[in-house]
């Protein structure tokens, strides 16, 4: 009877972290992976191999306190005829025909939170390149968030700028 | 390691996988063995301490015995404890090539340490006989022998866990800094627990295996030892699970992915099979040294994997950029390579280097950069007008252009071309609109030259 009860005290052991490591690993999945999006943009291609600029799409990252995202119509500009029988830009087409934005799920913003108030137009201001927090978006087949955001990773780049780091700069 | 950088060539996507399998298994030879020269070195300083105090025969024959097929081998340690050493800083500067703040810089202090070490443990191993009478010389050469090789394996552990975290390199300005990092804390803990526990294996594999007719000749000191080194074994294989969980548990987001996460389930599981196995030697004494060994390399194996993608998932970006520029850098080294075989050929003499790629050679170079660049997105080859004008036949067609609002009339020519992919809207093929973006930092002169061969070909 010890002996049972000590083999099942060890599978219960070895168990539980192995459940522990896989309630983790479904945490990820949900909340911290790259987000699938409706269309599998690649900014590989576009900025990469393409060579377009971040502002030529993102326009609004040093007029606002949000960067934007393009509209469907600057991506027909090159697409009404580029590669129109791909399956991606007919997705593309069906948008633009239905009169719909694409709905992208968000990257950055489910990081910070809604309590934090961020303004690109600062940071763009501040001569910051998008790089330093986007990483090399040319690289990327799939967007995805490269830094943590966490408060202290703000924090030490803001000290080492002298940017202010009093609470109501950011937690307004 | 700038100066490891010149001697090494930027790795291929193909190449970088190589060296991850390479990784693996330098990893795999050389962790076990540091871990069980550490965890016998450790147990025997103990033995050798409790024999002393209190008299125990048996003590002080496995300490002898475990000093002996541990320590002995001087080729041993020369081949699995300082070869592997050389190997990984090249490794690592290959994936990191052009990565000027990356931690691997720290990574070649491990090797004059571990030397340092080894040679501890050398006179260590030497001094085994003559203890009685110099016992404050022996321990002290035992602990300095430890003492130097966990130092260097816990920076080494640190810097590749680092290397996880690109976000917090600017901060790692000295030594000092690199180290305070949890999850290189909590990797390291998991080695020094996965290291004793394997010390127990090493033994019941070296006693009931590799000196199985000793054994056989002794029972009681046979059970002794089978039932100590299980003991000491079972004790961390309980530890190991508890830190693996710490360790994923403070990885960055960027670098996990649910692979990892498999693998670490997998590798409680394993653990949880060597505990079983362990508790059946303690009860029965029977050694099983075979399996126990198996499921040790096993984790050791999964261990290094995870590692190394979790490295890989957070410097995706870099690694890809590196293979895409030595793809390229390899295609132009080929060409050139032909263009001197093909004039040696013709009896031409060829001076190294002094012959560059050119003509035909150079095409199926243009070729490759037309589709990689992004060329054939908006310019076909086959006639069709896409948002850009078509290539086919344009090499030495006349054509009007629109210049400053003029149209005028000239003949496609090399220096058109050259212009046109720099300074695309300075001269705009009329019917067309000016939204191709300048080529200028995407492509280099001599790519550019690949390029305008490449279109001279397509009549």
């Amino acid at each position: 009877m010890v002996r049972r009860l000590l083999g099942t005290a060890v599978f219960g052991y070895f168990a539980l972290f192995a459940v522990l490591i896989l309630l983790l690993g479904y945490r990820w999945n949900v909340h911290r992976k790259p987000p699938t999006q409706p269309i599998a943009y690649s900014h590989e291609i576009h900025v990469g191999k393409l060579g377009l600029k971040c502002e030529s799409c993102h326009t609004s990252v040093d007029t606002s306190t949000f960067a934007g995202v393009p509209s469907v119509s600057r991506c027909m500009e090159c697409h009404k005829t580029v590669l129109a029988d791909r399956p991606e830009i007919k997705k593309l087409h069906k948008y633009w025909t239905d009169k719909k934005p694409i709905p992208w799920n968000r990257v950055y913003r489910i990081r910070i939170r809604n309590y934090v108030y961020f303004s690109h137009k600062r940071h763009i201001k501040a001569g910051i390149k998008c790089l330093q927090c986007h990483g090399e978006v040319k690289a990327m087949p799939q967007m995805r968030a490269v830094r943590s955001l966490k408060m202290g990773w703000c924090k030490s780049c803001h000290l080492a700028h002298n940017a202010p780091t009093d609470c109501l700069t950011c937690h307004r | 390691m700038d100066f490891l950088s010149q001697h090494v060539i930027p790795p291929t996507g193909h190449y970088m996988m190589l060296l991850e399998f390479l990784a693996v298994v330098v990893y795999l030879v050389h962790l076990p063995y540091v871990g069980a020269v550490v965890g016998s070195t450790a147990l025997s300083m103990w033995l050798s301490f409790r024999d002393r105090e209190i008299p125990d025969s048996r003590y002080s024959r496995f300490a002898g015995d475990l000093v002996d097929a541990v320590l002995r081998n001087k080729a041993a340690m020369f081949v699995l404890g300082v070869c592997p050493l050389f190997v990984l800083p090249f490794v690592y500067v290959e994936w990191f090539h052009g990565v000027d703040a990356s931690p691997i810089r720290y990574i070649p202090l491990v090797i004059p340490g571990a030397i340092v070490g080894f040679g501890f443990i050398r006179l260590y191993y030497d001094s085994y006989v003559e203890r009685r009478h110099r016992f404050g010389y022996h321990m002290l050469a035992g602990l300095a022998g430890i003492v130097f090789l966990k130092i260097s394996y816990f920076i080494l552990v640190a810097t590749v866990a680092r290397l996880h975290d690109p976000e917090k390199w600017f901060r790692v300005k000295d030594l000092f800094v690199m180290l305070l990092n949890w999850n290189a804390i909590w990797k390291f803990a998991f080695l020094v627990h996965a290291s004793i526990a394997f010390t127990g294996v090493a033994a019941l594999y070296l006693f009931f295996v590799v000196r199985r007719r000793e054994m056989q000749r002794d029972p009681t000191y046979s059970l002794f030892v089978s039932r100590f080194s299980a003991g000491l074994a079972l004790a961390f294989t309980f530890a190991m699970p508890v830190y693996y969980l710490l360790f994923i548990f403070t990885t960055p987001d960027v670098a996990l992915d649910n692979v990892i996460y498999v693998l670490a389930a997998v590798v409680c599981a394993v653990a949880m099979l060597i505990a079983q196995l362990l508790i059946a030697v303690l009860r029965d004494g029977r050694p099983r040294a075979l399996l126990a060994m198996t499921l040790f390399v096993a984790i050791f194996a999964i261990s290094s994997t995870v590692d190394l993608r979790a490295m890989a998932n957070a410097n995706a970006e870099h690694f890809h950029l590196v293979a895409n520029k030595a793809a390229t850098a390899y295609a132009l080294r080929e060409a050139s390579l032909e263009a001197r075989m093909k004039a040696k050929r013709e009896g031409l003499t060829a001076r190294a280097g002094t012959i560059t790629a050119s003509g035909g050679a150079l095409v199926p170079v243009g070729e490759r950069l037309y589709k990689m660049k992004g060329c054939m997105a908006c310019h076909s080859i086959d006639g069709t007008r896409f948002i850009g004008p078509s290539l086919k036949g344009v090499f030495g067609q006349r054509i009007t252009v629109v210049t400053d609002g003029k149209p005028r009339q000239i003949t496609v020519d090399e220096a058109y071309l050259r212009k046109s992919i720099l300074d695309p809207n300075a001269d705009i093929v009329s019917g067309f609109k000016p939204l191709m973006p300048s080529q200028a930092g995407i492509v280099d002169d001599s790519e550019i030259s690949a390029l305008i061969e490449y279109i001279k070909s397509l009549r």
